[in-house]
Order: structure tokens, then sequence, then C-alpha cells
């Protein structure tokens, strides 16, 4: 019953998403409002449909009912509630649903937050993400659905796997998936600012926006799966270069790219056609990396198991990458760059580079992920490459990136000049002298940390220095305190400050993984009770084995006194599992972590007598990974921060929740009222704009002022920035006066022609007041019953006075004497007020 | 933007091509920086990716690497008690009669278990075109064994629970 209503609304959701697609376009193309609000509810009752089969997922898990596949792959009687709903992700139909459910989310908010914005761009970008949904919903609709029948329930499920019962598996897998769909919605607006041809600022600022979310999200995703992979895995690494990883770090450094090039967009109106394609390329490498884990196509550890979805995802992509650059081509005109570079030594020209860099790593990793396919296809040999090439590869992009990184903020934008390098990279560079020269005093002389210490410190030293500089000049100019005026820093230029914090985050990420890669230290040792081992400068002592078992699940735990100088510091319990009915076993790691190392140990086996065998890592600094990922996140929350709130998600969902209903019917006709039921409601609900009769076209005339004021907007931010820069000393006095000159003649050149347009604009309202006063005259006349002009009770023809309040009906001009009428304020022929 | 072309721009520029060249070389440059990386970086870690016939059929140098893929055959595991690695037998995806004898040293993945998928990393040590070497094939425990000798450095398992039985 439960699983029948889950049935029915996916099939109604689907209906309804193919809807919003069609009348997304219809509303895009007619302009219709009423048109447009009921693509938004359909949107709306999309989602709550999607939550209704996904509660009705979840109460299935909850309840065991085993006559669903789903339920008894991946649930069984003794599992515990939180992993009975967690399994909803563990396998291939359930996670495509959750998948289903954030993006219908993400849908509802656009229909939310552009109800006062985005007026041309709103339907098609529904329509486009209700296309994705409908492809989504398809594929778990008919190909493979959670809901999916069992001909003999089992007695018992075949329950989760062991492996999968942790902690950081039940919130890494939704984490990333909210980077993963967030990405549909930039590419939603996309090509709706490409079909519309708006290729304006507006839709930039949004996307740019929305970019961030993703951004955060990913790196959130990512985060928590090398932190499920580090304490879990027990090879004692984070991040093995493995396909489904791969996937879900490439669009992660698409985004990044983006992020910084789409403000060369918003300050310069240029890189159009490039930032159009690397949102199209972020969202088909979430397609791509969805894709990855269920296609089998390449051999993982992450993947579900081969499934009949390859082909169906493959053309989706295929669709969408053919649709975009057919797009991409048609708009060329559109997308024609506003300004051109400057200069060579510029901040346009670094962040060129930076997205050059970036998008290179991201192709080296796409390159070796699918290099056994390409060479299989073109040498008719399958050939793999592992770890070492991406360390290979990928590290020296790295080091450039970064080292970029330093270099890109000290830079001004269109123009730098050699005094202002000096001045801004003295002090960046000693820090990076400073860095390289404690690395060789402390003794660590391997290349890489040789390599990255200066680059990093550099890095640090450059954003210290805006930090420092920034607060400098608030202190000066506003005679703030030093501590109100770096709050201040965040407040005012979030993005600026925010994406520093965020560099700074890198910065730490380099130094745990450089710690952890360069200098590891394994060991492995057979002990008996009492015996010690030693790894780094630590002693591992082991005090004994504890075994216990019960029907489900046989403990093997070994408890190992960690020592320091002699001194107890800690105590591990690596364990070593076995889970009888599923035949699996399960490794626990013991894990002690401190900010100068961890010390990671897995008990590889042990004997009946109580010997057993130890296999030590030493990672040094790979806690400050997980720090850095938090300031990482930190930033890019300030980089948020301008703006309005994120919009509420109210539930809309009440029509849709499931009815009660004879249970003792078939499923098939339980489904069938259900859907019955759900599309009534959903009919409802969708079409009762059409119902409210057909609203007064918008009018929307001020579009084109629209996008003035904000080219406006974004000419008095530059200057504001540019006087921020001056007042830090980045940019010479020189190069200041004339910038800023430029600017404000832009800025002048933009006012006028504002008021031209304001002036069109007033002349057309003052037209349009007085066709309105015009007809509502007629009209009242035409109306036999007069009315009072101050209380507005009925008069007689025959009257004079209001009876009411005995103001007269009508009068004569005190000024000029004319006859004036009743409902007249002013004096149609002089103008004086009456 | 508005007004910008007539007053920040200078009149007659020279070409796209002209103005930009120093960035266009140095655009150019880096993607062949990032090109040049990437090749030689496969050529020096590309490992052949084979099923067991293949492997079979192939001359394989004694100290060439390659990767393998197939099947645990069920109750062929044989784990060393030092917990050190194991042995096993592995069957060919599309042929089961196709086996080889893996002996792998280093810490066993929890999703290594009797019937999983596997990947193995490392090199033939006898049997195969090439024929290698007259050393005694090794028999697992349960007797089960094959010509083909095969010593794994890395050993890759698939999740069997993710796996969605048919
Ligand atoms: C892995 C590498 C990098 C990551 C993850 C990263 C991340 C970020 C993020 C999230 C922001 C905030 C953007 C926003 O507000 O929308 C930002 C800002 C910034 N990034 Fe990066 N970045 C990286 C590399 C670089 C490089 C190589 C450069 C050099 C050109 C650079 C220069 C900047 C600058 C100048 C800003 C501040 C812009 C402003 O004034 O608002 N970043 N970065």
């Amino acid at each position: 019953m439960i699983a029948d209503a889950g049935r029915a609304a996916l099939l109604v959701a689907l209906i309804l998403a193919s809807y919003g697609v069609a009348a997304g376009i219809f509303a895009g193309r007619t302009r219709r409002d009423d048109v447009l609000l009921s693509v938004r509810r359909a949107a709306w009752a999309c989602f709550a449909l999607v939550l209704v089969a996904a509660a009705a997922l979840i109460a299935s898990l909850v309840a065991k009912d085993y006559s669903l596949r789903f339920v008894a792959l991946y649930t069984s009687n003794d599992a515990p509630l939180n992993y009975a709903v967690t399994s909803m992700w563990a396998g291939n139909a359930g996670s495509l649903l959750l998948w289903v459910v954030v993006l219908m989310l993400f849908t509802s908010i656009v229909a939310l937050t552009t109800r006062h914005q985005y007026r041309e761009l709103a339907p098609y970008a529904l329509a486009v993400l209700m296309g994705v949904g409908v492809f989504f919903l398809t594929m778990i609709n008919f190909l493979d659905s959670p809901f999916q029948r069992l001909p003999v329930p089992p007695p018992d499920g075949r329950g989760l796997n062991p492996l999968l019962e942790n902690y950081w598996m039940q919130i890494h897998p939704p984490a990333l998936y909210l980077g993963y769909v967030s990405a549909a919605v930039p590419f939603a607006f996309a090509v709706a600012a490409l079909v519309t041809r708006r290729l304006d600022a507006e839709w930039i600022k949004g996307t740019h926006r929305w970019t961030l979310l993703t951004w955060a999200f990913l790196s959130l995703g990512n985060l928590l799966g090398a932190k499920w992979a580090y304490e879990t895995l027990g090879w004692g690494g984070y991040w093995g270069w493995d396909p489904v990883e791969n996937a879900a770090i490439m669009p992660w450094f698409t985004a990044t790219a983006f992020l910084h090039s789409v403000m060369i967009q918003e300050r310069r109106g240029m890189m159009k056609v490039w930032n159009v394609s690397l949102i199209v390329a972020t969202f088909c490498l979430t397609i791509f990396g969805t894709f990855l884990v269920r296609s089998g196509v390449l051999t993982s550890v992450h993947s579900f198991g081969l499934s009949n979805l390859g082909p169906f995802f493959f053309g989706f992509l295929g669709f969408v990458i053919l649709g975009s650059i057919a797009l991409i081509v048609s708009r060329l005109k559109d997308l024609r760059s506003e300004a051109t570079l400057d200069s060579v030594l510029s901040r346009e020209s670094s962040f060129l580079v930076n997205n050059l860099l970036l998008i290179g790593a991201a192709f080296a990793i796409f390159w070796g992920t699918v290099y056994p396919l390409v060479s299989e296809a073109t040498r008719g040999l399958k050939v793999t490459v592992g770890a070492p090439y991406y360390d290979e590869v990928v590290g020296p992009i790295l080091l450039a990136i970064f080292l970029l990184m330093g270099i890109g903020p000290l830079i001004a934008w269109r123009r730098a000049t050699a005094a202002n390098l000096v001045r801004n990279f003295r002090f960046p560079i000693g820090v990076g002298l400073a860095a390289l020269l404690a690395c060789i005093a402390l003794g660590l002389r391997q290349i890489p940390t040789l390599l990255a210490a200066p680059v990093l410190g550099f890095v640090l030293g450059g954003v210290i220095l805006e930090f420092a500089r920034g607060a400098r000049a608030r202190v000066r100019g506003f005679g703030e305190p030093w501590p109100t005026a770096f709050a201040r820093l965040f407040a005012r230029h979030p993005s600026r400050y925010g994406g520093y914090l965020v560099h700074v985050g890198m910065i730490l990420i380099a130094v745990g993984v450089i710690g952890s890669k360069v200098y590891q230290d394994a060991s492995e040792a057979t002990l008996q009770p009492g015996g010690s081992t030693q790894i780094g400068g630590y002693t591992l002592r082991y005090e004994g084995l504890n075994q216990t078992a019960t029907a489900t699940r046989e403990v093997n735990r070994a408890t190992v006194a960690v020592l320091s100088d002699g001194r107890q510091v800690g105590t591990l319990y690596p364990e070593k599992n076995f889970f009888p009915m599923q035949q699996q076993p399960q490794t626990i790691v013991g894990l002690r972590s401190t900010l100068a190392d961890d010390l990671y140990v897995v008990l590889a086996a042990w004997q009946p007598s109580g010997e057993i065998t130890l296999k030590s890592y030493l990672n040094p600094l790979v806690a400050w990974i997980w720090i850095g990922g938090a300031v990482a996140l930190l930033g890019s929350l300030v980089c948020f921060l301008p703006g309005p709130r994120p919009a509420r998600t109210r539930r809309t969902q009440d029509e849709a929740t499931p009815r009660s209903c004879d249970c003792r019917r078939g499923p098939v006709t339980n489904t069938l009222l259900l859907a019955l039921a759900f599309a009534a409601a959903a009919f409802i609900f969708v079409g009762w704009p059409f119902f409210q009769g057909r609203p007064r076209p918008q009018a929307r005339r001020d579009d084109a002022l629209a996008e003035l004021r904000r080219k406006r907007d974004s000419i008095y931010a530059a200057l504001r920035e540019l006087e921020f820069d001056a007042r830090t000393g980045k940019i010479s006095p020189k190069d200041h006066a004339e910038l800023s000159e430029s600017y404000k003649r832009q800025a002048i050149a933009l006012l006028k022609q504002l008021d031209e347009r304001t002036r069109d604009e007033l002349l057309a309202i003052d037209d349009e007041i007085e066709r309105e006063v015009a007809s509502r005259r007629t009209t009242t006349r035409r109306r036999t019953g007069l009315r009072c002009v101050a209380c507005g009770a009925a008069m007689d023809a025959s009257d004079r006075f209001c009876r009411q309040c005995g103001v007269p009906r009508s009068r004569s001009c005190t000024r000029c004497g004319a006859a004036v009428e009743t409902g007249d304020r002013f004096c149609p022929r002089c103008g004086a007020g009456l | 933007m508005l007004g910008e072309q007539s007053i920040t721009l200078p009149p007659a520029r020279p070409s796209a091509f002209v103005r930009h060249q120093k960035l266009i070389v140095g655009v150019v440059l880096i993607a062949l920086a990032i090109g040049y990386l990437i090749t030689t970086s496969i050529q020096n870690t590309a490992v052949y990716y084979h099923t067991i016939p293949e492997i079979r059929a192939r001359q394989l140098g004694p100290t060439e690497m390659v990767r393998v893929n197939g099947w645990v055959r069920e109750g062929t595991i044989e784990k060393f008690a030092d917990g050190s690695g194991a042995r096993f037998l592995m069957y060919d995806a599309n042929d089961p009669s196709q086996t080889m004898v893996v002996t792998y040293k280093g810490l066993l993945p929890d999703t290594f278990v009797d019937g999983s998928e596997v990947v193995v990393e490392g090199k033939l040590v006898a049997g195969g075109a090439a024929g290698t070497t007259g050393r005694a094939p090794i028999v697992l425990p349960n007797g089960s064994t094959s010509d083909l000798q095969f010593e794994a450095s890395t050993l890759l398992a698939k999740c069997p629970s993710k796996f969605e039985a048919a």
C-alpha cells in the first residue's frame, strides 16, 4: 500500500515534469504569466510527489516490507533505524530517487525565487530543470524502480553491506548529490539565457551565486568522501584516484574555474562563450559522474554493479552536449566580448591562466579516467593508468595553480606596472623564502617539499598582506579599531575576502596532502601480547585481544597502548570483525589524530593464540586537510553573504499526501487509484492559474532599463573597488587617476542613457495615466449612479450636494472659473488644484 | 559596455592577434606543457588491462606489469596466517574455465570475499605464451590450480553488496 503510493507518486511526477517542460517553453514563447505560474506550481507539486515517493521508500525500508526488491536487498530485520533510512542510497534505484528529490527541491527553490526577477529566463530555466527531471524520473519509473516487487517476499532481507554502515557513508552521498544536482541550476539558467538571447549581467549574477553553492556542496561531498575512505577503507590513505573519485573532483575543478572567470565577465563583459561553456561542462561532468557509478564501464571500488542504464545515460549526455554546442554556436553573435584585454600583466590575464590550469587539471584527470576506453577504441588494447599518473600530472599543475593563486590577487585589474609589482610582491616573496628556509632548517629536504613550501608561503604572505592592507585602509579611512576593521572587510567585500579565506583553506589542505604523502611512514609487525613495535616516534604496545561473538557479528578487538617518550599518550582499539551472514569481513581502524600526525593502526590478522599482526601508518599533518576544508567552506559561506537570504522551501504538498484507501485491492489497482488521486490533485493545483482568468499582461518595458541600472551598479562597484585598491596601495596613483577617469566617464554615459530612458518611461507612464483617466471618466459618466468625489456615496443626477458629506457635486475652478466635473481634482483648463 | 568602445579604446588598433601576441604564446605554451606532461606520464605509467585469455595469448615479459580483471572462485581463498596477503583462484568473467592462481602480498581489502569481482595488478611468474620458468605450479588448499601463476602487488575488489545481484 505504501509502496503503491510511492509508485503512483513517481508516475504522476513524471507526467507533471513532462507538462512542465512543454508549458515552460510555451510560457517562454507567449510570455503568459498564467502559464508560468502553472509551471511553477508543477515544480512544487513535482517536489511534493517525489517527497511522497521518498517517504514511501523510507517507510517501506523501516517497516521491512520485503515484498519490495529494493528493501529485500538493502536492509534486514536487525538493521537499526538510521541504517534502514540511509540504505535508501545504498542501491542504484534508491539513490536515483534521492537525486530526483534533490533536483526537485532545487527546482522548487528556483520557482520560488524567480517570482520577482529573471522574468524572461524563468520559464526556460524551469523547463530545462523539469527536462532533467523527466530523464531521471523515466529511469526510476520504467528502468530501475525502487518499488519493484518480488514474487515471493523473503523472510529476511540481505541487509546493508556492513562496510556501508558507517557514519560518513550516511552523509557523504547526499552531500555529493547536493553538489551534483545543484550544477543543473546554473546550466538551466545558461540555456535559458542562450535561448532568450538575454546574455547580460542579470543571468550571470544569479548563476554566479548558484555556482558558489554548487562549489561548496561539491567541496563538502569530496571532503566527506575522502574522510570516509580514510576512516573505513583501511589502506592508510584518503584519495586513491579511483574513477568515481575522479568523477566527483572534475566538476569541482570546472566550477572553480567558472567562479574566477565569471569575475572577468562581471567586470569587463569578456569571456562570455567561455563561461557558458564552463557551466555546460560542469553540468555534463556531474551527469557523467552519476553515470560512471552505475555503468560498470570502468572498474571502481565504489560502483554499483552493471546495470542497463548505460545507453540511456549516454544518450542523455550526448543530447545535452550536442544541444548545448548547437545553442552556443547559434548565439555566438550575442556572446561577443564587450571589451578587450588591456595588458598581459593584469588580473584578467591571471584569471585566464588560472582557468587554463584548472581546466588542464580537469582534463588530465578526465583523460586518465577514460583512457582505458580510448585506448581500447583506438588501438584495440585496454590500457589503464593508476595513481602514479595522476600524481605526476596533477601535482605539477596544482603547484602552478598555487603559484598563480599567490600572484593573481596581488595584481590589479586591467594593468599592473613594475612599481606596483615590486611594492606588492616584496612581503609575500619574503614569506615564501622564510618558509623554504624553515623547511631546510628542519631537515625537510625532499623535492616536493622544497617546491611547495616557498609557493605556499608566498600565497599565504599575499593573503596576509591583502588582509592587513585592507584593514589598515579602514582604520585610517574610517577610524575603526583594528578588530572592527578586520570584521568589516568580510562584510563589505565578501566575495574578495571570502575568496581569500577559501585560498587559505586550500593552502592548509596542500600542507596536509604533502605532509601525508611525502612523510608517511608504515610498518608491519607480528606481536605477542605484551610485545611492542615502533613507528615514527611512537611505541605501540599490544595489550591483548578481546573476542566476542553474536549471531550476526564476530568482533576481534585488539588493545594497543600508544607510548611517546615512554609515557602513554593514548590507547587504540583496531578491530577485525566478521559478519557471518553476509560472509563479510570488516576492518575498523584504530586512529589517533593530532594536529602534528595521525597514528593509523590496522589489525591485519589475529591467531587464536592471541598473536596479532598490526599494520600501522604514521600520517603527518592529515588533520590539516579537514581543517583546511572547513576553512574553505567557511570562506565560501562568506562569499555568499550579500543579497537576499536563501529562499525558504515551503512544503506545498497537502494536496499530494496519500489518501486512505482499501488495502485489499491488488497493487496494480491501488497504484492506479492512487495515481488518479495524485493526478487529480496535481491537475487542480497546477491548472488553477488558468481558471483565474487571464491576468493583464505585465508591462516589460523595464527590462532594458533594469539592465542599464545593473551596468551602472557594476561600474559603481568597480569604482568602489578601485578606490579601495588605491587606498590599500595596490595600484599606482597614475593608474588610479586614469582608470578612475575612464570609469567615471562610462558611468556618466550610462547615467545619461538612464536619464533618457527614464524620461521616455515617465512620458509613457504619463500617457498611460492620461488614457486611464479618460477611460475612467467616460465610464463614470456613462454610469447612471454618480458618486461623490469626497466620500464615494451614490448621488442622484439632481443632487447638487452630496447627501452624505455635503461636498458640492460640480463646481467651478476657483482660479479661472471654468466649469469643473465632479470627479476632477484639478482644473482641466488651468491645472489648479481644487 | 556602453560608451566604452569610444572612450577607452584608442582608434586604429592592430589586429587581435598582434595585440595579444604575448598572451597567445603564453596560452599555447601552457597548453603544450600540460599536453606533454599527460603524454609522457601515460607512457611511463600505463599498464595493460587484460582478461585471463588475453594473458594466455600474449607474450609477456617477465617483469611486465599488467592488470587483470576477473572473479574470485568460491572456496579458494587461502589467507596467510600473518595477515600478509592471500592466494586464490581467479576466473574469467566470460569463460569461467579460464583461470589463474593469484598470490597477493599486502593488506586485504574488506571487499575481498568469495565471489567478489577483483582487479589485480602485478606480473605473470609462470605459464602463458612466453612459457616462463619451470617453477612448480602452486596448488591451492582445495586442490585447484592453474598453469598461469600471477603475483599481484595491488588488489582491488568491488563492493559486493552494492552489486545488484540478478
Ligand atoms: C584550487 C584553486 C582555487 C580555488 C579552490 C579557489 C577558490 C576561490 C573561491 C571560491 C573564490 C570566491 C569566488 C567568489 O566570490 O565567487 C575565489 C576568489 C578569488 N580567487 Fe581563487 N581559487 C583558486 C585558485 C586561484 C588562482 C590560481 C587565482 C589566481 C589568479 C585565484 C584568484 C582569486 C582572486 C583574485 C579571488 C578574489 C576575487 C575578488 O576580488 O572578488 N584563485 N577563489
